[in-house]
């Protein structure tokens, strides 16, 4: 299949729309673009390494969907249902980097140099998807938020779009979730 | 983690955020009673808080993300290519310069790198094959270009040879050049430019910034080149970047501003610049601003100065970066050089050298760079220049040019009088005789034939003799005949030149429509440029508002009032902000310094204390004491009390009798408020009176001292029943609580130090914090719930019973009165820059409701009038104001405090009568817009499939019956009188847009299918399937038969209702259509994009009107004003802006809003005069404009 900007488009709104099987088609198109965009974080020696890799991920979405056959209402659904799968591929991407390192002989490079920078604290990814999941057990909508903002690199205003509920409201249940998630990642 | 305990956690955690941080820890301990694990539970998700700023947060948009990529490389990359960079040098309109080293060879050699700013799609390509030519130039004078390229992420650099030195104009004054010296250097620039264009390159960016004088006197130029590669960039930063950077056009060619073809001799003007700057210190262009359009326009039109006309100028300014490599755009060009030579020397050869230079036409300057470097040596060789004899004849032609139409125009008038008209009557003339011979010759003839036959008669012998005779007659009347055609032949040609005479005469006719056609356009030039005025100086008095200056505001808006015979230019904004510059009901002038406003209890007198005079020391002002009618100002009494100062004030409830004392005294003087009269005095009171307040039932008083004491006064004994030491500082301010039972005192300390006491006993209930320097006034609700302090520039409000703070305001508070209902706290301000505004806050949700305007200095008093319908204030611009309060509430904003809630959709009815919010729970509440209540709010309970968008869209009826909404599932229709469900419309996938066509008939859109509906049934009718993407906006023409469709793709349709078929089609640039508005008259229409522009059609012509620049975020909603003279639109930036339709200006930007304008949610009240915006944060904003009937009673 040919990657064009349109057919991702449609394939996550056939995912939205209750399709699995649009998933299954959608995550090697996003992982390819993921990695051809790897290459250009080569030289961004930030520290926050955690923010890199999803801007990287944020930034291949950008490139992805064919934003003018999205109304801007719908935009922002768009980002958060991409959040879902974003956090779904980083995570993935994490796992698979420590699975290699510990298990010692996998010099399977499937990624270059470059991206393997990108992915150095995959650790961190992973402990904050725990984190995540442990929220959720008892605050559901505020690991949502926190998976939007965070993994979708959306606005207060935008996750108040698709949570439906005001800019206001995120704003205040967003210090909590960060000051819990803080605390959680620094207790170790 | 149990649920319950989670949720106690989150509640406290909240809540302790809301409080200052001082107060945190009490509350905790106190919220967690003896719950130790809470408590500890919640104090490290604080102190979690605390150091997590910024942690997960700073994940910045998307869009930013891109962004981020792009200015990766100046941000954090260290190395370009095999260069090291060391440092920035400058930054500017075209990029950033870099100081950097080869870091890969032996030898270290410091280069300058310029990064590129550009959106130049092709640059890299373009870099590389313009490098080649550039790295070819090898000149002493030229600084070398050694490498160049894209870095990874794609920004292109170019390396160069990095020179130390500093502006050639700066260099000839640092080192104090005479006059030939300055010529020798700038000849060996010329010999530079001069070799650089025997390679066939132009500089095209000349300028002191790039000509650098290195420490030894050799200039070198910078930047060959560059300029081109830019192109056609240049000219676009010129124009766009003008306001952001001080980059001008100084030294561009008349060509280069007009964008024109450039050939060298565009570097022979920049040079003329340079050396015009360099011998005379100015600017050759005498210019009052520094906009780009002014320079443009005198570059092109002004004739420049003489150079020796110019003054010398003593002491410049001097204010560059004196070394190194700059950006040179980032130069200021108004240099103003003190010379080491007189203006005098220059005059002749030089003025004529430099202006010849300097010429408007390439072709008029000198022709080579050589031909200009010759000259001036010719002159320092004391020979006659090429440009001192070619100034006659210049001057000649450019007379002739000057006058070039009116001369042509002439001389053709004279042409076809002289020429035309002369020669026709001259021809005729001729004509004329040959005529009148001809005929006198055939008139001879007959005679002769007539002499022949009598002959023939009388005489038949002589027959042979007659018969030659009428030969030669007939051969006469043969030559007649020729003579005739002659005649005629000569006639005609004389039409034919007559003919030649009437076309050169409609010639010059045509020659002088065209004048006129010119007279107009400068006419027509002449209104948009005072439109353009009017704008501006909307834009001014919008200012003047926001800096509180009234006065000026008036000034501006004044000349605006209709005149007889004149335009009138105004629309929406002139009459809102008319109405803002004139929100007092009345006001009169106090010479005195005002200490006190009140009422009386029926509302229908007022009172004021203040200082006798203005002008004379405090110490030994009188007190004068008025009662006004309160609705006319008309003085009912007057108390004077001439040796009584009146520093502190006290009233009783009753407003029967005042209390005066001198701040500092020892003496408190009682007066009646009915009869003038003093009612008694209390003498003799230690520690220093500072404050006091009357008990309610007026039997007792309240006195606060300097040295800190508090006493309680029985009156009018003036006994002391209690005094409290409590080593506080001195005690500013006092407040009796409505009951009587408790106070709250006031007093300068830097800890706690405002105190809340029982009367009675004078014991300590609280102690409340606060910084104060100097707490000037102190005050308790009508209801006694809040106690509220205020003084230099901060308010502070508490629950009275528990001594909870309740808000806390900087840069505001002075004076404060609450409305009787205490529903509402007024603020006289004192915030250095807004000192004389009055702000209105809401007592339960401490938001800002409205402010006034309208004192010129700080305010010292201010009053409620009982039955809540004026207030009174008095200030230090000796005024006494009345405010209207009834009449602001119209313009209150209006918001919705439910937590869990979201506007997605704001509708006002077209009757103007009820408020619709649609909100993203999927509900819609319907507001009274008299009193912004809540009168019901209609519900979709249908359940939203997961993943679902919470969009919820609003429309109502013409008639104002029927509201329709709709969200993901369903659409549904309700009867606005009842609020009952009238029919449920089922949906396959969401709805985009709803819209009700004038006679009812409701549209419905899903993605790109529209269906119509018949109006109170629900009975389907037919749809129209849109092939242009996604459907943003419906509206129905007036005629309810057509309907304008708005899809994504950025395309406008209009459909024919009846038969669903397609009328027109409109193709809107490619921006793509967020939003979308039809003016009334359906004459335009405008759309907004996600790029945050607004563009507005003409839906006659198809074609694109105007662009409006000036959103930063996606434009969300849209709406023509009621007379199509005004667009509003509104933007995910926060921001509301008006527009002139007719000249695309900007008229005025409103801030109000909270949060993103929700879709669709902006529009006009039916009479055109409220305009109103909803945003995402449960707010709608209003803004009022003033109607004839309010400016005519003024």
């Amino acid at each position: 299949m040919v990657v064009t900007n349109s057919n991702v488009t449609q394939l996550l709104q056939a995912w939205n729309a209750g399709d699995q099987a649009a998933l299954e088609k959608l995550l090697p198109q996003v992982q390819a673009e993921l990695h051809r965009l790897a290459a250009h974080y080569m030289h961004q020696q930030t520290p926050d390494h955690l923010l890199q890799a999803t801007a990287l991920v944020n930034e291949a979405w950008l490139h992805l969907i064919d934003w003018r056959n999205v109304s801007w209402q719908s935009r922002a659904h768009f980002f958060g249902v991409a959040a879902i799968l974003m956090r779904r591929i980083l995570v993935d991407e994490a796992r698979k980097q420590q699975a290699q390192k510990h298990g010692g002989k996998a010099i399977r490079v499937t990624l270059g140099a470059a991206e393997e920078m990108a992915w150095q604290q995959s650790p961190e990814l992973i402990a904050l998807d725990d984190a995540l999941k442990t929220l959720a057990q008892f605050d559901e909508r505020r690991s949502r938020i926190v998976e939007l903002r965070f993994f979708g690199g959306l606005s207060v205003e935008e996750t108040a779009e698709v949570l439906g509920v005001s800019p206001r409201t995120i704003a205040r249940e967003w210090r909590l979730a960060q000051a819990w998630l803080y605390r959680e990642l620094n207790r170790k | 983690m149990e649920n319950h305990r989670w949720r106690e956690i989150e509640r406290i955690f909240d809540e302790m955020l809301e409080l200052p941080e001082t107060e945190q820890t009490a509350f905790l301990a106190q919220a967690c009673r003896d719950d130790e694990s809470l408590q500890r539970e919640v104090t490290s998700l604080l102190v979690a808080h605390r150091q997590a700023n910024g942690f997960l947060g700073s994940q910045a948009a998307p869009i930013s993300a891109k962004q981020a990529l792009e200015d990766s490389v100046t941000l954090t990359t260290q190395r370009i290519g095999a260069y090291q960079l060391l440092r920035e040098l400058a930054q500017g309109g075209m990029g950033t310069v870099w100081l950097a080293e080869r870091a890969d060879e032996q030898y270290q050699q410091q280069v300058a790198i310029k990064l590129l700013k550009t959106e130049h799609p092709d640059i890299a390509h373009r870099l590389r094959h313009e490098r080649q030519i550039l790295a070819s130039l090898n000149h002493p004078n030229i600084a070398r270009l050694l490498d160049g390229g894209t870095t990874d992420s794609g920004q292109p650099y170019l390396v160069m040879e990095y020179i130390e030195g500093v502006p050639i104009d700066v260099y000839c004054q640092q080192q104090q050049l005479s006059l030939r010296e300055r010529l020798q250097l700038f000849r060996q620039v010329c010999s530079a430019v001069q070799y650089a264009h025997q390679h066939l390159i132009i500089h095209r960016d000349l300028k002191p910034a790039n000509i650098l004088v290195t420490a030894d006197g050799t200039p070198k130029l910078l930047d060959f080149g560059i300029a081109k590669l830019l192109q056609p960039d240049l000219m676009q930063s010129f124009q766009t970047q003008a306001g952001q950077t001080p980059m001008t056009p100084a030294y561009a060619s008349p060509e280069q501003v007009r964008n024109e073809t450039l050939t060298t001799t565009s570097d022979v003007y920049s040079l003329g610049v340079v050396l015009y700057e360099l011998l005379t210190g100015r600017s050759p262009y005498q210019l009052t601003t520094n906009t780009f359009g002014e320079l443009a326009k005198a570059i092109c039109e002004q004739e420049p100065t003489r150079p020796s006309a110019q003054e010398g100028e003593k002491e410049g300014q001097w204010e560059r970066a004196t070394t190194g490599q700059g950006d040179p755009s980032s130069r200021s060009v108004t240099p103003s050089l003190p010379l080491s030579f007189s203006p005098s020397q220059l005059r002749g050869d030089l003025d004529s050298i430099v202006l010849m230079a300097l010429r408007k036409e390439p072709n008029e300057r000198y022709a080579s760079v050589e031909q200009f470097s010759t000259d001036i040596q010719r002159y320092l060789a004391g020979l006659p220049t090429l440009a001192r004899k070619g100034t006659l004849a210049y001057r000649a032609v450019k007379y002739v040019r000057r006058y070039k139409v009116p001369v042509a125009a002439a001389a053709l008038i004279l042409l076809s009088l002289v020429g035309g008209i002369g020669a026709t009557s001259r021809q005729a003339q001729i004509a004329r005789a040959e005529q009148a011979k001809a005929e006198a010759q055939r008139i001879r003839a007959e005679q002769a034939l007539a002499v022949a036959d009598e002959q023939r008669r009388l005489a038949e012998q002589a027959l042979a003799e007659v018969e030659a005779q009428r030969t030669r007659a007939e051969n006469a009347l043969t030559t007649a005949e020729q003579r005739r055609r002659q005649a005629e032949a000569a006639r005609a040609e004389a039409n034919q030149q007559r003919a030649v005479a009437e076309t050169q005469r409609l010639t010059a006719e045509a020659e002088r429509n065209v004048a006129q056609t010119q007279r107009q356009r400068a006419e027509t030039q002449e209104l948009s440029n005072r439109q353009l005025l009017y704008t501006s100086r909307m834009g001014l008095a919008h200012q003047a508002w926001n800096n509180a200056n009234i006065e000026r505001m008036r000034e501006l808006l004044t000349p605006y009032l209709p005149q007889p015979n004149a335009p009138d230019y105004r629309g929406f904004e002139w009459y809102y902000l008319w109405r803002l510059s004139h929100q007092e009901e009345r006001s009169f002038a106090l010479p005195g310094l005002i200490h006190l406003t009140a009422f009386s209890l029926d509302s229908t007198q007022l009172l004021t204390v203040a200082a006798q005079q203005s002008d004379v020391g405090p110490a030994s002002l009188g007190t004068e004491v008025v009662w006004r009618d309160a609705a006319t100002g008309e003085v009912l009494r007057r108390y004077e009390y001439p040796a009584v100062s009146a520093g502190i004030t006290a009233l009783t409830q009753d407003r029967k009798v005042l209390a005066m004392a001198r701040l500092g005294d020892k003496v408190i003087r009682v007066v009646s408020l009915t009869t003038g009269a003093e009612l008694y005095k209390i003498a003799d009171l230690q520690g220093g009176l500072s404050c006091f307040a009357f008990t309610p039932n007026g039997n007792q008083m309240i006195v606060g001292f300097s040295d800190g004491s508090i006493s309680l006064l029985e009156l009018p004994s003036g006994r002391e029943i209690y005094r409290i030491k409590k080593d506080l500082p001195r005690i500013f301010t006092v407040a009796i609580a409505p009951d009587g039972q408790r106070f709250i005192t006031g007093s300068a300390d830097h800890k706690r130090n405002v105190y809340l006491w029982d009367l009675a006993s004078g014991t300590e209930l609280f102690a409340l914090g606060g910084v104060w320097a100097k707490p000037q006034n102190a005050l308790f609700s009508p209801d006694g719930r809040i106690v509220v302090v205020s003084g230099n520039g901060l308010t502070t409000a508490w629950e009275a019973a528990t001594g909870k703070q309740l808000m806390q305001l900087e840069n505001r508070g002075r004076r404060l009165a609450f409305t009787p209902d205490s529903r509402t706290l007024i603020i006289g301000g004192e915030d250095a820059a807004k000192q004389s505004e009055i702000t209105f806050l809401d007592t339960t949700t401490w938001k800002d409701k409205a402010v006034q305007r309208g004192h010129g200095n700080v305010i010292f008093a201010l009053a409620v009038s009982p039955d809540g319908q004026r207030l009174a204030s008095g200030a230090a611009d000796h005024t006494v104001k009345l405010w209207d309060l009834t009449r602001e509430r119209a313009d209150d904003s209006l918001y919705d405090p439910r937590k869990m809630r979201a506007f997605a959709h704001i509708v006002l009815t077209p009757d103007g009568k009820r408020l619709l919010t649609g909100q993203k729970e999927q509900s819609v509440t319907v507001w009274d817009m008299a009193t912004r209540q809540e009168i019901t709010t209609l519900r979709h309970r249908t359940p939203l499939p997961p993943n679902s968008p919470t969009n919820f869209h609003v429309a109502v009826s013409a008639d104002s019956q029927w509201y329709a909404t709709g969200n993901a599932v369903e659409v549904k229709v309700w009867e606005a009188a009842t609020g009952k469900e009238v029919f449920t419309l089922p949906l396959p996938t969401p709805a985009t847009a709803l819209s009700f066509a004038p006679d009812g008939t409701l549209a419905v859109s899903i993605h790109n299918t529209v269906q119509l509906w018949e109006p109170r049934t629900g009975k389907a009718r037919n749809s129209m399937k849109v092939y242009f993407g996604g459907i943003v906006g419906l509206r129905f023409a007036a005629d309810s038969a057509s309907l304008y469709v708005a899809s994504t793709n950025s395309v406008v349709s209009v459909w024919d209702v009846a038969t669903g078929q397609m009328r027109r089609e409109y193709r809107c640039g490619n921006a793509g259509i967020e939003t979308f508005a039809l003016s009334a008259d359906e004459r335009l229409f405008a759309t907004g994009s996600r790029e945050g522009t607004a563009r507005l059609w003409d839906t006659q012509t198809g074609r694109e009107l105007f662009v409006f620049k000036g959103h930063a975020a996606v434009v969300t909603a849209l709406a023509f004003s009621l007379d199509n003279r005004r667009l509003v639109t509104g933007s995910q930036d926060h921001t509301v802006r008006l527009w002139d339709v007719t000249t695309g200006e900007e008229l005025l930007v409103f801030k109000e809003n909270h949060s993103w304008i929700a879709d669709n949610s902006i529009g006009f009240s039916p009479d055109g005069k409220l305009l109103y915006a909803g945003d995402w944060d449960r707010n709608v904003c209003f803004w009022r404009a003033a109607t004839e009937a309010e400016i005519t009673s003024r």
